[in-house]
């Protein structure tokens, strides 16, 4: 099975040294979608960050959130 | 005796009567072997015998959305499949996580044992209270708790239910899971087990070497997890 990483940049950066061994692409999609959903939990407004999923070395999606407040 | 650790468990928590542990210890029981990911029963199955665990770890799971979700973990003393007592066709699947050892009871003898005695089945019913119980806590976990204390919460309940059957030594316990299993069992991905755990161990609260959780700092882990225990029915609480 391939290997994929999971970096965030942002406001929270995090790097995934360890990476994780998952089926395909279509599956590494499905665990950035449910990635993106367990963070959001502490996502402040003014809050910028970015998901960045790599088979390997290459970097194949891409996620953005971006929070604003406007008062 | 072939259901030892259920009985010292049931013995602590509300007392068996000489009887009834006789019934117990009468009970006809095939010792039986799990390898790693082998299944004591399979959604789909009509079952005739329900399994005790001797040793080692068990979970039950079903597919949904073609994701494996973990409903349960059991430890020595539990019946894992003891619903299928009463249900024609499991409804779900139960594996072996890592090596397991369980002693096979037959559907008719246990039912047999628990028409002899209201006290046992009273007590077979309570077992019943506490998978609900927790199931409960699980809800929670998947829906309501951060990842950090359904993480914490999930590991304080592992331990508490290992020290009712005297596998906690020190606050630290043997746990096959891989960080697969607990994504499973949480409904957290993967990335993020993973991120929850290194925060966990560097606040100093597990250490997490091969198979064995040292819970190094229980009270702030019970703190976070926002852990009571009561709903586990155990007296060593």
């Amino acid at each position: 099975m391939p290997r994929y990483f999971f970096h965030l940049q942002g406001t929270r950066p995090y790097h995934d040294d360890g990476g994780v061994d998952l089926r395909d692409d279509a599956a590494a999609w499905a665990e950035a979608k449910r990635f993106a959903r367990d963070i959001e939990g502490s996502l402040q407004p003014g809050d910028i960050w970015s998901l960045e999923v790599s088979r390997d070395d290459r970097l194949i999606y891409s996620l953005s959130i971006c929070a604003r407040a406007f008062d | 005796m072939p259901v030892g650790l259920f009985s010292k468990r049931v013995q602590d928590a509300v007392g068996l009567s000489p009887t009834d542990l006789e019934l117990l210890k009468a009970l006809r029981v095939t010792e039986r072997t799990l390898d790693n990911r082998e299944p004591l029963c399979r959604q789909g199955d009509a079952s005739t015998q329900c399994g005790v665990v001797h040793a080692g770890f068990i979970a039950s799971y079903k597919i949904a959305n073609d994701r494996e979700q973990i409903l349960a973990f059991y430890v020595p003393g539990d019946f894992p499949d003891l619903q299928t007592l009463f249900l024609p066709v499991s409804d779900h699947s139960v594996v072996s996580i890592g090596r397991s050892r369980v002693g096979l009871i037959s559907h008719s003898d246990l039912k047999n044992v628990l028409a002899a005695s209201p006290n046992l089945a009273n007590i077979f019913w309570r077992e019943t209270t506490i998978q609900a119980t927790i199931l409960r806590e699980w809800i929670c976990n998947v829906a309501a708790r951060d990842a950090l204390s359904c993480i914490a919460h999930l590991l304080c309940e592992i331990a508490f239910r290992m020290k009712a059957v005297d596998l906690l030594t020190d606050d630290s316990f043997q746990l096959p899971l891989t960080q697969q299993d607990l994504a499973n069992a949480s409904g957290i991905s993967i990335v993020h087990v993973n991120r929850t755990l290194q925060e966990l161990r560097k606040r100093r609260l597990i250490r997490w070497v091969n198979r064995t959780v040292t819970l190094s700092n229980f009270e702030e882990l019970k703190r976070i997890a926002q852990f009571e225990p009561d709903y586990l029915l155990a007296n060593s609480a």
